[in-house]
């Protein structure tokens, strides 16, 4: 399968109207003569007007930023349903649109930043949720506290909290920071379902562990396993706006939520 | 040369470009996958044959290796689809150590937006003391 998504689509419109500017240049550069060699065609004008403009679209999109909106709530009460984050592009390597390959790496995932990644199960999908794990680590899960290399990352409760089910629909959850290695930041946890308890689980060579926030409705890497290095893009920064269509709302206060550091 | 004629030479060069760029572009595979969240730790990998049990065939003596969990991205709910879930399962499961799998079988569609229907698989992996078809 390969993957024909915004960035890639952008890509070849950008080649495109490259490849229509630089062949009618060079033929014109050439073969001098009559006036009328010197009209362009409609296509080649438009060419011409697009490229510089789908260029530095390319740009921006593959080595600098991109908008993302989350459509569940996984990542509640960080992120919240609607909200439209802000996604570096540069924080996990600059990759080449089209064929996806790194050529300069940066950074790696650390453990809790929210990062935007490929959903292993379906990689024309992504997904953004928080890194847990780490290449090597241990980690257990029992009583919906996480024990990570033999470290306790420890919970204080905040009180109640109401999570957007969508639809207008909430239901009462109880609200929690989580302290993950010095990173403090909220968490929900609903004492209706029960925990899945896991101990010792080992975060294979070259992937990581990625969970939401919203501890017991969140499809995570204790549903679908690890995901693979080169298949992060980029890292959550803040929120830029939130809007949500079923029913219409617009959360002002939404906007510039940090999503990195600590509390 | 008029401009037409630039202009079609632009798009016969386009064509053979893209072509190429879109050739050489990386394959993605769906395959299933999953994760066995262990009960108690890593146990040695099982080389036998993994076996499926339902809840009430299951062996009295068997141990819960862990919970497993698997999604396979397919718009087909097929014998064939569930079996590629099932002998992905099992790998997944003698890699953590168990030889039986007590799990169940669902899907996410028809309400799931496409890119997110999923096949699911759902339960526990055991180990037997002894192992039956």
């Amino acid at each position: 399968m390969r993957i024909f998504d915004f960035l890639n689509v952008l890509g070849f419109l950008t080649v495109f109207c490259a490849i229509m500017v630089f062949v009618d240049w060079f033929i014109r550069r050439y073969r001098t003569g009559h006036t009328e060699e010197r009209k362009f065609s409609l296509l080649v004008e438009y060419a011409r007007a697009f490229f510089p403009v789908f260029l530095i679209v390319l740009v921006i999109r593959s080595f600098v930023f991109q908008p993302f909106r989350v459509p569940s709530g996984s990542l509640e009460p960080t992120v919240m349903p609607g909200d439209l984050i802000f996604v570096t592009q540069y924080n996990y390597g600059l990759k080449v649109p089209i064929w996806d390959t790194t050529v300069i790496p940066v950074g790696k995932p650390k453990r809790g930043q929210i990062a935007l990644f490929r959903w292993p199960v379906n990689q024309k999908m992504t997904f953004v949720k928080r890194v847990i794990g780490l290449p090597g680590d241990h980690i257990s899960y029992v009583n919906k506290v996480f024990t990570i290399n033999g470290r306790v990352e420890t919970q204080k409760l905040v009180g109640d909290f109401q999570e957007d089910l969508g639809a207008g629909r909430t239901q009462p959850v109880k609200e929690y920071i989580e302290n993950l290695d010095g990173i403090k930041h909220y968490i929900i946890r609903n004492p209706n379902i029960p925990a899945q308890n896991f101990k010792d689980l080992v975060v294979p060579k070259g992937m990581y562990m990625m969970i939401g926030d919203n501890r017991d409705n969140s499809d995570d890497s204790r549903d679908w396993g690890f995901v693979p290095q080169e298949y992060y893009i980029g890292r959550a920064l803040f929120v830029w706006f939130n809007i949500q269509f079923a029913p219409f709302s617009i959360k002002w206060n939404r906007i510039g939520t940090k999503l990195f550091g600590s509390l | 040369m008029n401009s037409s004629a630039r202009t079609w030479l632009g798009i016969i060069a386009s064509i053979i470009v893209i072509g190429l760029m879109i050739w050489s572009m990386p394959l993605y595979f769906i395959t299933p996958k999953g994760v066995v969240l262990p009960a108690d730790g890593d146990k040695p990998a099982y080389t036998g044959p993994v076996n499926i049990y339902d809840q009430l065939d299951v062996p009295f003596s068997a141990e819960t290796i862990g919970v497993i969990n698997m999604r396979y991205h397919t718009l087909s709910s097929s014998l064939a689809t569930q079996e590629t879930l099932v002998n992905k399962a099992k790998e997944i499961a003698a890699a953590a150590g168990a030889n039986g799998i007590v799990a169940s079988i669902g899907s996410t569609y028809p309400n799931t937006p496409t890119g997110l229907r999923v096949m699911v698989l759902s339960g526990k992996v055991v180990r037997t003391s002894d192992s039956h078809n």
